[in-house]
């Protein structure tokens, strides 16, 4: 795509504006996933006794095929950009389609994930664990919910692909695919401050 | 973008298999426990689960966000909330965290949550 696209009319910084705008985005919801760190972590060193016996109800090792899961359609994200960009309409289909299946992959074993836990009673408002399972749902909620965001749009995109033979906006998909990379980065954190950070 | 970056799919390669170990280390660092019986080990195992995540998400955002090949002018949308975003989990695990009993809005916190027990003055000093 280098050739097609003309970034002249961003003489300054070279990056396209639909790119810079993700960044910032991307800034804010830094800022918003903090909010949920800095509580967990006042909150969870001060009750220590009660979030390490309520974490002792969370399956690890669902949570680390979902991180391979994201961490893998993080990599197929980036392929996918980098053979759009080289006009390899279908390769970029291919890794496109995989990443989505990795996102849907993420959420069924959320769905066992969640259902687990509301067969047992664990959530917020019940007599047991609710503090922890507050952060639980919130903090994995937002996430699924974001891997849904970014799920939509390149269902749309991948639709796009095919009826139209190859997706004209390299920069969307790019934009997306920060997006997507951010998922992941939120992932990476969740993943050890509420399932494995108690021995 | 914009700028082809040349063939990247190595370093995407590099830092897929980087991110993989690194998960099974965390893994095997909660497992293994290596601060238990230690004074405030609680707090050590934390940072050191988020340590092991700094590296992670430094390697994604390099390569798979392109900042490593992007103009350096992008870099300042990430340094600050990054900066903001680690002055919020390991300035707080580091200094609240440790505070029952020397930080007086966590001690009132704590006794508000933990009535009627006592703390010692010796316990969570620095």
């Amino acid at each position: 795509m280098s050739a097609a696209l003309n970034l002249s009319h961003e003489p300054v910084t070279k990056i396209a504006h639909g790119k810079l705008a993700m960044w910032a985005f991307l800034a804010s919801e830094l800022m918003f996933f903090t909010g949920f760190f800095g509580t967990f972590i006042v909150l969870r060193n001060t009750n220590y006794q009660a979030f390490y016996e309520a974490s002792h109800h969370l399956a690890w090792p669902l949570a680390l095929v979902n991180t391979f899961l994201l961490i893998g359609s993080s990599l197929t994200m980036a392929l996918a950009i980098y053979n759009l960009e080289r006009k390899n309409n279908g390769q970029f289909q291919t890794f496109l389609g995989l990443t989505i299946l990795g996102g849907v992959g993420f959420l069924v074993v959320k769905y066992f994930e969640y259902s687990a836990k509301w067969h047992d009673g664990l959530f917020p408002g019940q007599e047991n664990h609710t503090l922890f399972y507050s952060f639980y749902f919130i903090m994995t909620g937002f996430h699924a919910l974001h891997v849904v965001a970014g799920m939509i749009p390149m269902i749309f995109m991948l639709v796009k692909s095919y009826t139209k033979k190859g997706y004209p906006y390299p920069v969307k998909v790019e934009a997306l695919g920060l997006y997507w990379h951010f998922v992941d980065l939120m992932w990476i954190f969740i993943f050890p401050a509420l399932y494995l950070i108690f021995p | 973008m914009s700028h082809d970056h040349g063939n990247v799919i190595p370093a995407y390669m590099k830092v897929f298999a980087t991110l993989c170990v690194m998960t099974l280390l965390t893994v095997a660092a909660a497992k293994i426990d290596p601060f238990h019986g230690m004074h405030n080990g609680y707090i050590f195992n934390i940072t050191l689960g988020l340590a092991i995540a700094v590296f992670k998400v430094i390697c994604v955002m390099y390569i798979f966000m392109h900042l490593k090949f992007d103009n350096p002018f992008l870099r300042f949308f990430v340094y600050v909330p990054v900066f903001l975003f680690f002055v919020m989990t390991f300035g707080l695990n580091l200094e609240f965290g440790h505070a029952p009993s020397n930080n007086k809005v966590t001690r009132t916190v704590y006794e508000q949550l933990h009535p009627g027990e006592h703390h010692g003055a010796g316990h969570g000093g620095h």
